[in-house]
């Protein structure tokens, strides 16, 4: 990216050379901020409503990144009353979770409560006697063909998915998205279509060079989501649109009383491993074994590069294991777990998640791709809790 | 176009004037001069053209010496002397900026005689039967009914400070009428208009983006200019398809006399341009060449690579002698060439690399002869393009737009009497098309095109029903076949004498456009225009312009105008962010506008000082689809530019250009949001950004805006060529002119960013002539 560095550097000198004093201004205007997305995902373990106020000067945000992961808001409204109520005025209440500003209600609740075609309309009081209103209505689950069975495997290299749908009433618009299973791992294709198919070649690029986001979409050694939803017309304009810093318009807002969404998403989900040729000396199969105090890991991990330049060379693998007692034959086996790291200048870091969000800890050692590679195993906090040895499968 | 001390033959925008003149000259002089009557005798018949450039001189007096009879010739510098007697005679010729030259004539009775006779070009003289030598802004002033209209030579874009070099557009938004929104765009917003509404020409064919570096620069190279007019409002029938202004970019000749250059480096870009006779006296030829020179000079002196380029490319060919009229063909190339490559070939994957293209082309031919003694009959084909072109390869995004004109048009200018009629027509078609999708997973995001067809036509009859006035009505019929639209667009002006030196001026008409830009004007830089063009969708926008003004002559080399306008605009073709893409015809919402104002205009073109002053007092206002009233971002107040050149220190030619702009709105951010990312396949908001919102629109103002510039340019002689050094000072004063407010809530307590426009920027040059 030597070209990117050059405009880079030539746009800092510009604007270095064209930047105006900083000053203090007053506190700004606060406004509701409400996030309610609706969700015909069976697999759904709640349905949530965030309601907050807007930054208006009285609190720091160090970066964005820090508002990234589950919502915290930074400034929540408490005690607000959350309903949504079907058109034939069956309503629910979102009562308060465990996290402040975020509302939320457990699925047995709405069990039947949400249906393709049906509308919905939310209400927020405000303890301050504000009100927000929002109105959508749910689409219809898309007919998709082409999408690969649950947990099957797919090879960046060879495979390519041919998707094709109909029936996604709503919008004439359809999200796809391809996710890491990994929670710490960034999105890496999410778009919206009024096509109706897409097709996504296992060596599809991420047109970015970033540290945090892999060259491809398609990541061997992971197990990665692919969603294609039908979407209403709030959620398609709350994907599509943003306000922008120089008029601070153009977000298409469908909500009284407050800025945000209240949209709904028929969504079809799938899991796959992701696999590929091994073509690198570092790619292949190992067989691991960590002892953890008085437990033990055994598996079998296989190991690929997601990028090779420049360093540290990212790796990624695909874990099959089993965890329990040390003294013990029985152990049960881990869902889905991913491993992801780097070996920079001979030694391998390499973190273990399973389920896409629970670390199970990070394997660090003198990395040995031919042979064995021993090394310790820390836990949260990064304590050593045990070690492993990681041996090349023939 | 009449440049300041030599008198070329004009191209098809005034031609009946010279001629006019001369007619009404040669009718005095016909009852003041003794005459003899011939029985029979011979004819002479022949034409005046230049020495140096081959080019047909307008209005040459032509004296059979000894016979006492005098003729003018025409446009095209044809003359014919009847009745002369059997003899050989020494026939005088004469035209101001031209040394006089008398050649012998052999007539025989009942023969005729041809005469081709070239002038060489020479210091302006006053002959007893000419006036003094006319600038284009006099010889408006004496002949036409027109307001508003500024001229502009190549000199005075030169002298002219820009951005590292002269600039054309840049020189033109230091015009009174003309707002500049800030540094970093040479955007025109006239009177209150938008940037998309000026018809932008050269010699003759539109070109739709005439920006480079996201509006930093013009796309005009300026050696291969000869001048321009400027049209505020006002304009008559004769042209159309713009609401706001008319500017009108003349090409020069090569020269007949040679083949002679001009080579320039500046800081920004290195030019080049060539122009000589075509082989055996046929014509003429020009090429003009400009590329910034960044990219090649990083990749000398190092393995990096910078990213950016621009080039321009234009070229002219003129052929005199075709079927007794004149034949030119214009070409035109510019391009803005990004190339980054975002990611290098790793494992498994191919490099991935990200190009942005854009730029403007035309091709245009022109043909204009004599009708008789008193017409003028000029033809134009042409194409124009514009087009840009995003890609992320491989395969992953692109993104393509093209907008496409060919256009036929014509006009027809006749003198009968006090009658100086005209008509023409223009029959264009656009293809405009934008297209965005994925190919490497056969992704279509949208297409979009506009195909009209449109047709107009117009007639104007500038009449002098006594000497002290001049009155001008036309019409222009307007139809575009996609919006099934017809319309009748009268314009009328008008000019009294007050004395030879003064004069008041009216001017009214209705103009429409149906080609619109749905770019953000808020947005305060331009990478460039969105063209859309008029359907069942989107409106045909039209403009009432009134215009009076008062316009006096100090001298023959200083002229003072004040003018004060008033408009009203509506079905302006505004985006809809709102619309739901299942629904056709919602896509577009209509605005209206209105503009007031006054210009001053001072310039003057003789003395040891030269320059202009323009002031504008203005107000302009929107008002949206849902009736929201808002000042748009070009609402200035007060606009004042002073450029005042004269040679001086150092023996160099010094400008000064004094800015002052009173404050321009904005729209201030009352917050940050938190826009939080819903993943549909967890379930969850897993990532945010923060985003602005804002307060009411553009109800607050930026800090006044004031610069001062400075250039000079030396000349010297040296091995045989022509040297210009020149330094340029932008903002020598190193004033802070804010560009943009940046507001940050995150912080406790909030703060205020910003960016501000050109720094201090000194750069220097070189030119050499050839």
């Amino acid at each position: 990216m030597t070209g990117a560095r050059f405009a880079a550097v030539a746009g800092l000198l510009l604007v270095a050379g064209c930047e105006l004093e900083e000053i203090v201004v007053p506190l700004g205007r606060e406004t509701v901020a409400v996030h309610a997305i609706l969700t015909l995902d069976s697999a759904a373990t709640t349905q949530y409503v965030v309601v907050e106020r807007s930054i208006t000067g009285t609190v720091e945000i160090p970066d964005e990144d820090s508002l990234r992961g589950f919502p915290r808001p930074p400034l929540p409204i408490l005690g607000a009353a959350v309903v949504v109520t079907r058109d034939d005025s069956v309503a629910l209440r979102f009562s308060e979770s465990t996290v402040p500003g975020v509302y939320a209600i457990p699925p047995a609740a709405g069990a039947g409560f949400l249906a393709p075609g049906r509308e919905y309309r939310l209400r927020v009081d405000l303890p301050d006697g504000r009100q927000v209103r929002g109105r959508t209505r749910m689409p219809a689950f898309p007919v998709v063909t082409g999408m690969p069975a649950e947990g099957a495997d797919f090879d960046r290299d060879r495979d390519t998915l041919r998707l094709r749908w109909t029936g996604a009433e709503g919008t004439d618009q359809v999200f796809v998205q391809v996710r890491p299973r990994d929670l710490q791992r960034r999105l890496t294709l999410a778009l919206f279509t009024d096509s109706s198919g897409i097709t996504l070649p296992g060596n599809l690029p991420t047109p970015v060079l970033s540290d945090t986001l892999p060259p491809s979409v398609w990541v061997a050694g992971t197990y990665q989501s692919l969603t294609v939803a039908a979407m209403d017309t709030n959620f398609f304009d709350y994907v599509r649109t943003a306000n922008d810093p120089f008029t601070g318009g153009g977000y298409l807002n469908h909500l009284e009383g407050a800025i945000g969404v209240f949209g709904a998403v028929a969504p079809v989900n799938r899991t796959v491993a992701v696999r590929g040729v091994v073509d690198h000396p570092h790619e292949g199969r190992y067989e691991l074994r960590a002892l953890l105090g008085a437990d033990s890991l055994v598996g079998e991990v296989e190991l690929f590069v997601t990028r090779e330049r420049p360093e540290p060379v990212l790796v990624s693998g695909l874990v099959t294991a089993w965890y329990g007692p040390a003294t013990s034959s029985a152990r049960p086996s881990l869902n889905q777990v991913e491993a992801s790291g780097l070996v920079r200048e001979g030694r391998l870091g390499l973190r273990l998640v399973e389920g896409g969000a629970e670390e199970r800890g990070v394997l660090e050692g003198a990395f040995n791709a031919a042979g064995a590679t021993y090394g310790t195993v820390r836990g949260a906090g990064g304590a050593v809790v045990g070690s492993f040895v990681l041996t090349r499968l023939p | 176009m009449v440049s300041g001390s030599s008198v070329k033959v004009r191209r098809g925008r005034f031609p009946l004037l010279l001629p006019a003149a001369a007619a009404a000259l040669a009718a005095a002089l016909a009852a003041a001069a003794p005459t003899t009557l011939l029985a029979q005798g011979g004819t002479l018949r022949g034409t005046v053209r230049s020495a140096q450039s081959g080019e047909p001189i307008a209005g040459p007096v032509v004296t059979v010496v000894g016979l006492g009879r005098r003729v003018f010739g025409d446009s095209l510098g044809a003359f014919v002397v009847e009745a002369v007697p059997e003899g050989t005679w020494r026939v005088e010729v004469r035209r101001v900026g031209f040394r006089v030259r008398t050649v012998s004539a052999a007539v025989r009775e009942g023969a005729e005689t041809a005469l081709d006779v070239r002038l060489d070009p020479s210091p302006i003289t006053l002959a007893p039967l000419n006036a003094v030598a006319r600038s284009p802004e006099r010889e408006r002033f004496e002949e036409a009914a027109q307001v508003s209209t500024r001229s502009l030579d190549v000199r005075d874009i030169r002298v002219t400070p820009g951005l590292a070099e002269s600039d054309l557009l840049r020189t033109v938004q230091l015009l009174p009428g003309v707002v500049a929104r800030n540094d970093y765009s040479v955007g025109l917003n006239v009177r209150g208009g938008d940037a998309d509404q000026n018809l932008v020409l050269l010699d003759g064919q539109v070109v739709f983006n005439p920006f480079h570096l996201g509006g930093l620069v013009s796309t005009f190279a300026d050696d291969a200019v000869q001048g321009l007019d400027f049209v505020a409002g006002g304009f008559p029938a004769r042209y159309g398809g713009r609401l706001a202004s008319v500017l009108d970019v003349a090409q020069r000749d090569g020269g007949s006399d040679g083949v002679h250059g001009s080579a320039a480096a500046s800081l920004l870009s290195s030019k080049l341009a060539l122009d000589g006779p075509l082989p055996g006296g046929a014509g003429t030829w020009l090429v003009a060449a400009r590329r910034t020179y960044a990219d090649g000079l990083v990749a000398a002196l190092s393995s990096e690579e910078f990213p950016y380029h621009f080039q321009d490319l234009v070229g002219r060919i003129t052929l005199p002698h075709v079927f007794g009229g004149v034949l030119s063909a214009t070409g035109f190339a510019s391009g803005d060439y990004f190339r980054l490559t975002l990611s290098e070939a790793t494992t498994g994957q191919s490099e991935q690399d990200f190009r942005f293209d854009w730029g403007n082309g035309l091709a245009g031919l022109s043909y204009q002869r004599a009708l008789g003694r008193s017409g003028t009959l000029t033809q134009r084909v042409g194409v124009s393009r514009f087009f840009a072109d995003i890609d992320v390869e491989p395969g992953l995004f692109s993104f393509r737009n093209s907008v496409r004109r060919i256009g036929l048009s014509g006009d027809v200018e006749f003198r009968a009497g006090f009658h100086d009629l005209g008509a023409g027509y223009v029959l264009e078609r656009h293809d405009i098309t934008y297209r965005a999708g994925s190919p490497g997973v056969d992704v279509d995001f949208g297409t979009f095109r506009f195909r009209p067809t449109a047709l107009e036509a117009y007639a104007e009859d500038q009449w002098r029903p006594v000497p002290w006035l001049l009155v001008r009505p036309g019409v222009r019929l307007t139809w575009v076949g996609s919006a099934d639209f017809i319309a009748a667009s009268p314009r009328f002006s008008a000019k009294a004498f007050l004395s030879g030196r003064t004069a008041v001026s009216v001017a009214a008409g209705r103009y429409h456009q149906y080609v619109q830009s749905l770019r953000d004007e808020e947005i305060p830089f331009t990478l460039f225009e969105f063209w859309v063009a008029a359907d069942t969708a989107v409106p045909v926008a039209w403009a009432d312009h009134a215009v009076v003004g008062l316009e006096h002559w100090v001298n023959d080399g200083l002229m003072v105008a004040l003018e004060g306008y008033w408009k009203r605009m509506g079905d302006l073709a505004d985006g809809n962010p709102a619309d739901d893409p299942a629904v056709h015809g919602d896509e577009f919402r209509r605005a209206r506008g209105r503009a007031w104002g006054l210009d001053l205009y001072v310039h003057k073109t003789t003395g040891p000082v030269t320059g202009w002053v323009a002031y504008t007092l203005g107000k302009v206002t929107r008002t949206a689809e849902g009736g929201d009233r808002f000042a748009p971002a070009q609402d200035r107040r007060h606009n004042l530019n002073v450029v005042a050149t004269a040679r001086g220190l150092l023996g160099a030619e010094w400008t000064v250009r004094l800015g002052y702009g009173s404050p321009l709105p904005y729209t201030a951010i009352a917050g940050e949001w938190i826009h939080r990312y819903y993943d549909p396949g967890r379930n969850a908001f897993v990532g945010a950004s923060l985003e602005p919102y804002r307060t009411e629109r553009n109800t607050e103002r930026y800090p006044a805006y004031a610069r001062v510039d400075l250039s000079a340019r030396w000349t010297f002689q040296w091995l045989g060529a022509r040297w210009h050094p020149s330094v340029q000072l932008l903002n020598a004063t190193a004033r802070t002119n804010t560009f943009v407010y940046f507001f940050d809530y995150a912080r406790n307590p909030p703060l205020r960013r910003g960016l501000s426009q050109f720094p201090m920027l000194p750069t220097v040059g070189m030119e050499v002539n050839w």
